[in-house]
């Protein structure tokens, strides 16, 4: 197994840990009996391995140590909102008293030290918790650069604010492996894409969410990125596919209720009609693609917005003339039906396993 | 090692790109107020509004555009009929690129409606000028129409509220309204400057347009709305804020009051219709 990444180290971590305890378990069964230098020949090997991996990636080898990793990992993003709201608050607070002059030059200097502070974080320490806090305050830095800029020059308010925030905080994801920012790029250059879409679309950037159906490019773009191999950079892939769904999906949902916000040139009730069947379709797709490819993520969406849409259609069907004990059997009646098609989905699923091991 | 390398190269990106979007920024800056500016007139307090709020965390200012429009009504303060304009009809809204059939079509029992997007125009506002005067006329219209009412019926007590508060809006009308009035838009400047060529009296601005829908007498006719201008936040460099600090915290937010102006401001824009301070006077008692 090649290791590219800190998730592709601990995951190993983690299988040598479970090997090491069925190990335990098949000799004290009995099973099979290992010889003391064969036993000791793998010991030295996970050591070595452990130790290796725990040099280059910083993993954690014990429970504990993981318990303690995700509390850091809890107060680094607290500690990043945290610091980069201040930064904001604390700017306001001042602003008015400085010349434009000094107000210029501190926008301009701030993103500069988050970015060189990020760098030299990334480079002295190997957990990333630093980095990922200082980067997540330099795009902070550099989102009120350009948009106290805004204030202070009067510039008319432009899309393309949102295309260099996107480039900076991918740089920035990149660089420290930060999911954080990953997540604050895509939400920046989903805004643009969006917001583009509108303005070929014939309306003024701002109100791109008036016409659900701008998100869609954005999604499809953003669900293709995640096709391309993102082995070196933690969860990555499933941001982006999550990302991807939820534009996707909530637009669908919108535009299955109010047809009359859609770009399409039918009656309000049809494109209501196409969305609806939409719908169904793609997050039945995504189910099964979810469980071809191994992406779990894929799969729960999928599923979310299947039971929104179906309870969606019983209510527009019922809620009105069924007594609601009717209603809520109906609604209670459907999740045991569909508890039953993922129970056979899965069953299904073992049985491939298993003819694939035979 | 190689990813080392990698990271440090994707910062040096970063670095980049901070140069160069700053770079960028401040060029369109300092190209749009360089030359000779497209507008430079002066406006006071009745145009240029201090912040209704006072945010203890927010140290800086900027100066509300209050701008109007003349509505079909002689009555300006049926909402939404203040910007809801007279000249701003079905045929002006297709020249500005509406088409208006998109918006309201129906074909037997099916709806057809479609929810209109604002686009974007050039706006033209002109400050003191003949949509003004029609507005001060509306208004005495408007009063001696409640005047005659009320003597007629000096002891209804409905008449004599109207005819107060006719009163009052004429008053408002000369000594504390905005006069600076939305009177025409287009979707080139350039035209749009060579129409309206003084400088001191009309703006041209960045505006948003949407189409909306007027009922009358049981049809639906298609008008148009202004629903904002780009930049109608003004921001008050340091250098102009001694006018606006010297006036009392209390008092910067009393904005109804009946009162003439307390500053006026020089107001620029440029080759980009992006606006700046030029200079900042307090004025006298008297209505500027």
């Amino acid at each position: 197994m090649q290791v590219k990444s800190k998730a592709d180290a601990q995951q190993r971590a983690d299988q040598i840990g479970y090997f090491q305890a069925e190990l335990e378990i098949m000799e004290q069964e009995k099973i099979i009996a290992l010889q003391e230098s064969q036993r000791s020949a793998i010991a030295n090997y996970h050591k070595d391995l452990i130790a290796q991996l725990s040099s280059t990636f910083d993993i954690d080898s014990n429970k504990r140590e993981k318990q303690l990793s995700l509390g850091m990992k809890i107060a680094s993003f607290l500690g990043a909102l945290g610091l980069a709201a201040s930064v904001f608050f604390l700017f306001y607070q001042f602003w008015g008293r400085f010349s434009t002059s000094i107000q210029v030059f501190i926008l301009i200097a701030a993103p500069f030290i988050g970015l060189a502070a990020t760098m030299y974080a990334s480079h002295r320490e190997k957990t990333g918790y630093f980095s990922k806090l200082l980067g997540l305050v330099s795009f902070a830095c550099f989102v009120l650069n350009i948009s106290m800029f805004g204030q202070i020059f009067n510039i008319t308010p432009s899309a393309k604010a949102f295309l260099v925030w996107a480039i900076f905080a991918f740089i920035l994801a990149y660089a420290s492996d930060a999911r954080i920012l990953l997540a604050a790029g895509i939400i920046c250059i989903a805004a643009f894409l969006s917001a583009q879409t509108g303005t070929w679309g014939g309306c003024y950037w701002i109100y791109f969410g008036e016409r659900p159906e701008n998100f869609f490019p954005a999604a499809f773009i953003l669900f293709l990125v995640s096709l391309f191999p993102h082995n070196r950079f933690s969860g990555f892939a499933a941001i982006y596919r999550d990302f991807a769904m939820l534009l996707f999906f909530i637009p669908v949902l919108v535009l299955s209720n109010w047809g009359m916000i859609s770009y399409m040139d039918l009656a309000n009730e049809s494109v209501e009609i196409i969305y609806q069947i939409a719908g169904f379709v793609f997050s039945a797709t995504a189910i099964w693609l979810g469980i071809q490819k191994c992406w779990p993520e894929v799969v729960n969406t999928g599923n979310v917005f299947f039971t929104i849409f179906l309870y969606t259609k019983f209510y527009d069907w019922w809620w009105d003339w069924m007594p609601k004990y009717l209603f809520f059997l109906i609604v209670g009646l459907t999740a045991v039906l569909m508890l039953l098609i993922f129970k056979r989905l899965r069953n299904l699923v073992i049985k491939n396993v298993r003819e694939v091991f035979v | 090692m190689k990813m080392l390398l990698s990271s440090r190269g994707l910062f040096a990106i970063g670095f980049v790109i901070l140069v160069a979007t700053n770079i960028v920024v401040l060029s369109g800056v300092a190209s749009n107020r360089s030359g000779e500016p497209e507008t430079l007139i002066t406006l006071t307090e009745r145009e240029l509004r201090l912040p209704y709020r006072v945010h203890e965390e927010n140290s800086g200012l900027a100066l509300g555009l209050a701008w109007r429009a003349l509505g079909k009504d002689d009555d300006f303060d049926k909402y939404p009929e203040w910007r809801s304009l007279a000249w701003l009809s079905a045929e002006k809204l297709e020249e500005l690129g509406f088409n208006i059939d998109d918006y309201l079509r129906s074909e037997g029992n099916v709806t057809l409606h479609k929810e209109p997007i604002p686009r974007e125009v050039f706006i033209v506002l002109e400050n003191n000028g003949e949509a003004y005067r029609e507005a001060l006329r509306r208004a005495e219209t408007v009063l001696e129409k409640e005047e005659g009412l009320f003597k007629s019926n000096s002891g209804d007590k409905r008449l004599r509220d109207n005819f107060e508060g006719a009163e009052k809006r004429l008053k408002r009308e000369r000594i504390s309204e905005s006069r600076l009035f939305a009177i025409d838009a287009g979707l080139d400047p350039k035209k749009l400057g060579e129409k309206y060529n003084d400088r001191t009296r009309f703006i041209i601005a960045r505006g948003l347009v949407k189409p909306t829908y007027r009922h009358e007498n049981k049809t639906k006719e298609v008008v148009g709305y202004i629903t904002k201008i780009s930049i109608e936040r003004i921001h008050v460099p340091l250098k102009h804020r001694q006018v606006f600090d010297a006036i009392p915290v209390e008092d910067k937010s009393k904005q109804n009051e009946l009162r003439p102006p307390r500053y006026k401001v020089e107001l620029a824009y440029g080759s980009r219709l992006e606006p700046w301070i030029v200079s900042v006077q307090p004025v006298g008692d008297k209505s500027d």
